[in-house]
């Protein structure tokens, strides 16, 4: 039984256009003009417990709005969506108490409150019991070294504390399902890998549920053995991120370190596209099924020191990902 | 040849224009909302109606007469709602609010470095304002007045009409010199926003916004008349109810324009100092 | 589930406190502040009667404490839920509920309740003590049981402005901008703040109905000034649950068609 089961939801999204200038505007007093935008367009997947799922896209693509009907945020145009049994927009308050959601650079901790109190408030809110809340905050503030910020108000913690604390608040619950929508845009390195560490060490002891929204592929890479591409709204991908590669990748990197002369330029076009070229290295893009020929052919042609063979860096991939939806 | 002395667009009126056009499509955005906010500004006029039905009828029924005051129901009626009209001219509302904002904010520099007076931007900015409230006042006062047509039992002579729009005239011009006055208190205060307040309730009042400064204590008055915000809306309403003796109109317009002219000379000393002050401390 | 939505109240409330006690001043501005507004209304009252004997049939003191009465009723609703709903407004524009829609607790009163303003409960005193004063002059001797339904008619009083302020912010959902708000509070305010026979019929019908403005101040006032029968009490209490329940309706109806703010 899958903990999250999305059925061709579908949000679309109705928006005034406003005529430009003073004329316009008068005329917008009595009538306008109305665009449709299919911010989600018919999209479907099934997630079984414990899974972490990374949703990839483009800016705009659609995945923080999917996230959002899953949280029960946004009501879809149509489409089905189950979440632990429930229908998320109907808000259950029993859903709502197994769930947590994270979205980067926003706060659900009251800005104006010590971290500490804030997270008194949420724990009022979703009635966790006194001794299993102070365990689990000790365990937490721990593991994310953020102890000594609780006295701070949350609105003087840095950027990066602050993503500490609203993970923390959001697990304080123990919830089955845990969304997570840019956890780590605008953080600093050090701050990114901190807390993708702690995300997947969580994922493995709690076997907690958690869909991951980002468009950095170090998020995605670090976490998610599955991954959902989403573009302009529609699906384009899901199933392993090696799976990725294979798919949408025709080409793989051949890199040959030559001693003594290197190969003339026009010789190494015939194996492939080049992409570096010096006396001494050259970079090429060989088809996959060629590899294995084109990499004898240097060997045996050439003064080869070296010869590394490598999958195009997955950026470009996904970007051929992406562009593949766009149909 | 003869080349005509080229007379090129005057830069002045048309980035002024550009303001007006802009503040203008700013307020038509909202339009449903602006609609209902123009015709919601009319219900304290209802109750004012009542009210004073009341009032007149319970001084009637114990022998008081029909006049307060020497003015009759129908004149307490025209009064408030005149005193729409008025306020319609001298009433700057949020505008010592944005001027302390712009102080406080440093954006003023803007208006330092370019060549255009902060006072005129202001002028404007609050002509635009007024321009898309009169628009719509248009559609809205005409109802409202032909509902209440029959509290208005003074025709006004002509002398009387031209008296009255010089005193919109001037209650426009001491509404933005006042206000712009206590918005520059901003430039040696940084918590102001009470005082603010204080000076709104005091305006409100004394402008006979509130209750027409002929009921107030008679010790009062002589003082009270002749303040400024008396130009605000007591006078107009009363001339235009012709409740003012036609010798003394002159004299009347003449102090009004006076506290105009004095005001805004005082925005123009005070509004150096200020920005004296303002560049010392490196705003 | 009561005790836990008082409890989660007092916590917020504790909250807000703690922050405004930072700011001592503001306290004393904003009692002086009200008080010269009241004195302004107070002002009003005293040139009415200086030329008349009655409003309605209500005399001076029963107008003092109709002033205070509204006066009261205000302050505890601008203390408790006015900022709230203002507040409102702009998170329905700008896309911000989402964390109060995921939370297991009912959204519409947790974005009620966000924040207390305590310097408004210390103005709405200034009220009571109109209301007392008036009662002395008047003669009256008030028992358990008409405070008891004064209090109980002022609460009523609340939940009916609370109401029609929520309803009206919620309407951010279908017109995008309700930046009228503050305006209409005050211009609706003023039909509360007078007798209702001094309206005619059909105005009053709709005053005591559609927007019961009249029910807010006049009832708890007359609950001690001039006496309030059991129907009318009764009515007016069923009006202000009719207009609580008609809140909760129209938030849900509107949160279907709320848009989150764009990552």
């Amino acid at each position: 039984m899958p903990v999250i089961e999305a059925s061709h939801l579908t949000k679309i999204y109705k928006t005034a256009k406003k005529k430009p200038g003073l004329s316009g505007a008068i005329k917008g007093l009595f009538s306008r003009e109305v665009t449709e935008v299919r911010a989600v367009d018919d999209v479907s997947f099934s997630i079984e417990e414990g899974e972490l799922v990374g949703f990839l896209g483009p800016n705009g693509a659609g995945k923080t709005t999917t996230l959002k009907m899953l949280s029960g945020i946004l009501y879809p145009t149509s489409g089905t969506a189950q979440v632990l049994g429930f229908t998320p927009w109907e808000r259950k308050n029993e859903y709502r108490r197994q769930f947590s959601l994270v979205m980067g650079q926003k706060n659900q901790l009251w800005w104006d409150l010590p971290a500490q109190e804030s997270l008194h408030l949420n724990k009022e809110i979703y009635g966790v019991p006194d001794a299993d809340y102070r365990k689990l905050l000790d365990e937490l503030t721990e593991l994310l070294q953020v102890k000594r910020l609780l006295g701070v108000m949350v609105r003087e913690l840095s950027l990066g504390e602050r993503m500490k604390m609203e993970l923390i608040a959001s697990l304080l619950h123990d919830p089955r399902v845990l969304l997570l929508d840019e956890p780590t845009i605008g953080l600093d390195v050090v701050a990114q890998k901190n807390i993708r560490e702690f995300i997947r060490d969580y994922n493995r002891r709690r076997k907690t549920t958690i869909l991951l929204t980002s468009h950095y592929m170090n998020d995605i890479q670090a976490l998610c053995d599955r991954v959902i591409i989403i573009n302009r709204g529609k699906k384009s991908f899901d199933g392993h991120l090696n799976d990725v590669v294979e798919q949408f990748s025709a080409t793989k990197l051949v890199t040959a370190v030559f001693s003594d002369g290197g190969a003339p330029r026009e010789e190494l076009e015939k194996l492939g596209q080049v992409v570096e070229f010096t006396k001494t290295r050259a970079v090429l893009k060989v088809k996959r099924e060629e590899v294995a020929k084109a990499s004898n052919s240097l060997m045996n042609k050439y003064a080869v020191d070296d010869i590394n063979i490598e999958e195009v860096p997955i950026e470009e991939v996904i970007e051929k990902a992406f562009a593949s939806a766009e149909k | 040849m003869d080349t005509p002395a080229t007379v090129s667009p005057r830069p002045g009126w048309w980035k002024y224009w550009v303001i007006l056009s802009t503040r203008t499509q700013e307020d038509m955005a909202y339009r449903v909302n602006y609609v209902v906010g123009a015709i919601f500004r009319f219900l304290p006029l209802v109750t004012t109606l009542y009210l004073w039905m009341a009032v007149y009828k319970s001084r009637g029924e114990t022998g008081g007469g029909t006049e307060i005051a020497g003015w009759t129901l129908g004149n307490m009626v025209s009064y408030y709602a005149f005193v729409y009209i008025a306020r319609g001219f001298s009433s700057m509302p949020g505008m010592t609010r944005d001027i302390c904002v712009d102080i406080k904010d440093g954006a003023l520099n803007r208006y330092l470095v370019k060549p255009m007076s902060y006072f005129w931007y202001q002028v404007v900015y609050r002509l635009a304002h007024k321009l898309v409230f009169w628009l719509v006042a248009l559609f809205t006062f005409p109802p409202i007045f032909w509902f209440i047509r029959e509290a208005f039992t003074h025709r006004p002579s002509v002398l009387e009409v031209a008296a009255f729009v010089a005193s919109l005239f001037i209650a426009f011009s001491i509404g933005i010199c006042f206000n712009f006055l206590i918005g520059l208190l901003a430039f040696w205060f940084t918590e102001i926003s009470t005082f603010l307040f204080v000076i709104m309730v005091m305006e409100f009042f004394l402008s006979g916004h509130l209750i027409p400064l002929n009921l107030l204590p008679a010790a009062a008055q002589p003082f009270l008349n002749y303040l400024p915000f008396a130009f605000e809306a007591y006078w107009p309403c009363t001339i235009l109810m012709g409740k003012v003796p036609a010798g003394e109109l002159g004299g009347l317009l003449g102090l009004g324009l006076a506290w105009a002219v004095s005001l805004f000379l005082a925005c123009l000393v005070v509004w150096r100092l200020g920005v004296k002050r303002y560049s010392a401390v490196g705003g | 589930m009561i005790a836990r939505y008082l409890h989660l109240t007092l916590l917020m409330m504790k909250n807000c406190l703690v922050r405004e006690m930072q700011f001592r001043a503001n306290f004393l501005i904003r009692l002086v502040t009200e008080v010269m507004w009241l004195g302004m209304q107070y002002v009003y009252l005293e040139v009415i009667f200086g030329q008349a004997a009655d409003v309605g049939g209500w005399n001076k003191w029963q107008m003092v404490a109709l002033l205070g009465t509204n006066h009261l009723v205000n302050q505890i609703f601008e203390a408790l839920f006015f900022d709230n709903c203002a507040r409102l407004v702009d998170q329905v524009r700008q896309g911000d509920l989402d964390f109060v829609l995921v939370k297991p607790a009912n959204s519409q009163f947790l974005v009620s309740i966000r924040y207390t303003d305590f310097a408004s409960i210390l103005n709405g005193l200034v009220g009571v003590f109109l209301i007392a004063w008036a009662a002395r002059q008047m003669g009256l001797t008030l028992d358990l049981g008409t405070v008891l339904l004064y209090a109980l008619l002022v609460v009523n009083g609340v939940l009916i402005l609370y109401s029609m302020m929520f309803m009206l912010s919620t309407l951010t959902f279908w017109i995008g901008r309700s930046s009228n708000l503050f305006e209409l509070y005050y211009q609706l305010g003023q039909f509360a703040r007078n007798p209702a026979e001094i309206y005619r019929w059909g105005l009053r019908v709709f005053l005591l109905t559609l927007v019961p403005m009249l029910v807010v101040s006049n009832y708890p006032a007359q609950a001690v000034a001039r006496g309030l029968d059991l129907g009318h009490a009764a009515y007016g209490l069923s009006i202000g649950l009719a207009f609580f329940l008609a809140a909760s309706l129209v938030w849900e109806r509107g949160l279907r068609r709320y848009r989150s703010a764009s990552s």
